[in-house]
C-alpha cells in the first residue's frame, strides 16, 4: 500500500527501512535485490541516508519501493501522484503497468490523469465518470 | 494469516531488532533512564548522608527506583509507533502477536540492563547495603524485572491509544504490579538477610506464576488492542 | 419487582436488627445469643457488615470482568455498559468496605491503617477501580474506550487473585481469619453463621438491585448521548 498517511521510520536509512520491514513481513531478500528496488525508484545513491533527510518526493518513491518489494497480489494506491516530480510519476506509471500484469491495483484519487490508467472506474461523487457506470471507488485491473 | 512457528520467531526477532536498532540510534529511552537513575540516586544519597539504613528499607527503595525507571522508559516502544504514525506500516506487514513479543523482549532486556546498572550503582553508593545470598538476590532481581517488564509492556500498549499518557501509565500500572512488587521486595529482603539460596522459594513460586499469568493474559488480549 | 424490593427491604432490616441487637454473652442459653469471641466482643458485629461489603465489591469486579470478556468477543456496546456499571457500583461498595474496615481497625488494633495483606488487597481493588475510570475518561471514542477498558479489566482480573488469595497465605495477617477459622474448619457459632450468611445474601441482592437500576439509567444516557450526535 502507498498512501500519504503511511509513515516510514525516519531514523533509519532507505536501505534499512527496506531491510527491516521486509524481515518483519517474514521475507528475506538479498542485498542486491534491495539495491535493485532502490535503483528502480532512483534512490540507490541515497540508500545510506536517513529518511529524515529525504524530500517528500523521495519518501513517496521509497514507499513505492517498499510496496513493490514483495510483488504483491493486491496493490492499494491512495493519491499515487502525491509529492512526485515528473520523473517520479514516470516511475510510478511503470510500476503500475507491471502490477497490472501480475495482480490487482486499486487506486483512490481525484486526478483524472490517474483515473485514465484504470480499466474500471467507480465514482464516489455521484457524477458518473465518462464511459463507465457505477458507484464506489476508481479501480483498475 | 497462518504462520509457521519458525516464521513467527523470525518475525518476532525482526521486530526486536528494529526496536533495538532504533533505540541505539535515537537513545530516547536510554537517555531518560540514565538521567532518572543519576537524579534519584543523588537525591537519596543526599537524604541519607551517613545514616545506616535497615535492610528492608534498602530492598524497598531499590524496587521503588526500578519501578519508576520502568515507568519512565518502557512505554516508548508503543508510544513512538503511535505518535509517528508508523503503526500502520507494522499493521500492514504482519499480525499482532510477533509485534507484541518483539517489543516485550525489547522491554525485558532494557529493564534487565537498567536493573543491573541501577543495583550496582545503588550498592556502591549507599551505605549499609549488604547481601547475604548473592544467588538468591540475583534470582529475585531477575524474576522481579521480567514480571515488571511484562506488566509494563501490556499496559504501555494500552495507554499508547489513550490521551494523557504520562500520568495514566503509573496510575494503571501500579495496581497491576503491586502484588509483584510486594512479593519481590520480600524476596530481595530475604536474600539480603538469609544466606540460603532457596530461603525465598515461596516468593519465587509466586513470582513465576505471576509472570506466567500476566504473559498469558497479554497474549490473549493484545490482539484486541492492536485491532484498534 | 415491587415485591422483590419489599422483601429485600424487610430482609435487610431483619439482618441489621439481628446483627446489632442480639446480645453477646459468655454462656449461650438462648438461640438468639452470640458467643463472645476473645479479642472482638462487641466489635464482632461489624463482621455482618464489613465482610459482605468486601464480598460484594469483589463480586462487582468479577461481573465487570465477565462483561468485559463478553464485550471483546461480541463488540456490542451494551456489554460495555454492563461492564462499566458493575464497576461503578463495585467502586462504591469498595469504598464502603475500606471505610468500615478502617473503623474496625481503629477499634481492634488501634490505628486506622496497617498494611495488613487483606487491607492492602482491598486498597488495591480501590486503585484498580480508580484506574479503570481514569482510563475510560482518557479516551473519546466509545468503541475504543470500551475496548481499552475491557482489556484493562481483564489484566487487573488476572492479577487480583494474587493479592486476594496468595499473599494472605504467605504473610501473617492481622485479620481475624485464624481466630474464627481455627483448624481450617468454620467453628463459628451457628446463630452467627445464619445471620452472617443472611447478611451476605442480603447485600448481594442489594448490589444486584442497585445494579439493575444503574443499568437502566446508563442505557438511557447512552441512547440520549448517541442520539444527540
Amino acid at each position: 500500500m502507498v498512501a500519504p498517511y503511511l509513515h516510514l521510520y525516519e531514523e533509519f536509512t532507505a536501505l534499512e527501512n527496506l531491510t527491516l520491514i521486509d524481515r518483519i513481513r517474514g521475507s528475506n531478500h538479498t542485498a542486491s535485490e534491495y539495491e535493485e528496488m532502490l535503483a528502480m525508484v532512483s534512490l540507490e545513491r541515497r540508500r545510506h541516508d536517513v529518511v529524515r533527510t529525504f524530500s517528500s518526493g523521495m519518501k513517496q518513491r521509497l514507499k513505492y519501493a517498499l510496496a513493490w518489494m514483495d510483488r504483491p497480489g493486491l496493490l492499494l494506491l491512495d493519491e499515487p501522484r502525491t509529492n512526485l516530480d515528473p520523473e517520479g510519476i514516470t516511475t510510478m506509471k511503470t510500476l503500475f503497468k507491471e502490477q497490472r500484469g501480475n495482480g490487482i491495483v486499486i487506486v483512490a484519487t481525484n486526478e483524472e490523469d490517474d483515473a485514465v490508467m484504470c480499466d474500471e472506474r467507480i465514482s464516489l461523487s455521484g457524477v458518473p465518470p465518462p464511459g463507465a457506470p457505477g458507484t464506489g471507488r476508481k479501480g483498475g485491473r | 494469516m497462518i504462520m509457521k512457528s519458525d516464521g513467527f520467531i523470525r518475525i518476532t526477532a525482526a521486530v526486536f531488532r528494529k526496536d533495538t536498532s532504533s533505540e541505539l540510534r535515537t537513545r530516547y529511552a536510554l537517555n531518560a533512564l540514565f538521567l532518572f537513575t543519576v537524579t534519584t540516586l543523588s537525591i537519596i544519597l543526599f537524604s541519607f548522608q551517613s545514616a545506616t539504613v535497615p535492610v528492608q528499607v534498602h530492598a524497598g527503595l531499590l524496587w521503588v527506583l526500578i519501578f519508576f525507571a520502568a515507568m519512565s522508559g518502557l512505554s516508548r516502544t508503543f508510544i513512538t509507533e503511535e505518535d509517528r504514525g508508523t503503526i500502520l506500516l507494522l499493521k500492514l506487514s504482519t499480525i499482532s502477536t510477533p509485534v507484541f513479543y518483539g517489543k516485550l523482549l525489547f522491554n525485558v532486556l532494557l529493564l534487565l540492563a537498567l536493573t543491573a546498572i541501577l543495583t550496582i550503582l545503588y550498592s556502591l553508593v549507599l551505605p549499609g547495603f549488604a547481601v547475604m545470598s548473592m544467588t538468591s538476590f540475583c534470582i529475585s532481581l531477575f524474576l522481579g524485572t521480567v514480571g515488571l517488564a511484562s506488566a509494563s509492556t501490556i499496559i504501555g500498549a494500552l495507554i499508547a491509544k489513550a490521551n494523557a499518557r504520562g500520568t495514566l501509565y503509573p496510575v494503571l500500572s501500579f495496581p497491576i504490579v503491586l502484588p509483584l512488587l510486594l512479593t519481590v521486595i520480600r524476596a530481595t529482603t530475604i536474600a539480603m538477610e538469609d544466606p540460603a539460596w532457596d530461603a525465598a522459594m515461596d516468593e519465587y513460586r509466586v513470582l513465576v506464576s505471576y509472570i506466567v499469568a500476566i504473559n498469558a493474559a497479554s497474549y490473549l488480549v493484545f490482539e484486541y488492542i492492536w485491532k484498534d | 419487582m415491587k415485591a422483590f424490593q419489599a422483601i429485600l427491604g424487610v430482609w435487610l432490616s431483619a439482618v441489621i436488627f439481628c446483627a446489632l441487637m442480639f446480645p453477646i454473652v459468655g454462656e449461650i442459653t438462648r438461640w438468639y445469643e452470640f458467643p463472645v469471641i476473645p479479642g472482638l466482643e462487641q466489635k464482632a458485629r461489624i463482621l455482618f457488615f464489613h465482610v459482605p461489603l468486601a464480598w460484594t465489591s469483589v463480586v462487582g469486579f468479577v461481573v465487570s470482568v465477565f462483561y468485559a470478556i463478553r464485550y471483546l468477543r461480541s463488540k456490542q456496546i451494551d456489554d460495555d455498559i454492563k461492564s462499566s456499571s458493575a464497576a461503578g457500583l463495585g467502586l462504591l461498595f469498595c469504598a464502603l468496605t475500606t471505610l468500615t474496615g478502617s473503623i474496625w481497625a481503629k477499634f481492634s488494633w488501634g490505628s486506622f491503617w496497617n498494611w495488613d495483606p487483606r487491607e492492602t488487597s482491598i486498597f488495591v481493588l480501590l486503585l484498580i477501580y480508580g484506574a479503570y475510570f481514569a482510563l475510560r475518561s482518557a479516551v473519546q471514542e466509545d468503541d475504543k474506550k470500551a475496548t481499552l477498558a475491557a482489556v484493562y479489566a481483564i489484566i487487573a482480573g488476572v492479577t487480583m487473585p494474587f493479592l486476594m488469595f496468595v499473599m494472605p497465605r504467605i504473610i501473617e495477617s492481622l485479620h481475624p481469619d485464624p481466630i474464627i477459622n481455627t483448624r481450617g474448619k468454620v467453628s463459628i457459632n451457628s446463630t452467627m453463621l445464619v445471620v452472617f450468611f443472611s447478611s451476605l445474601a442480603g447485600f448481594t441482592a442489594l448490589y444486584f438491585w442497585i445494579y439493575s437500576l444503574k443499568l437502566r439509567v446508563a442505557r438511557l444516557e447512552f441512547k440520549r448521548s448517541s442520539a444527540g450526535e
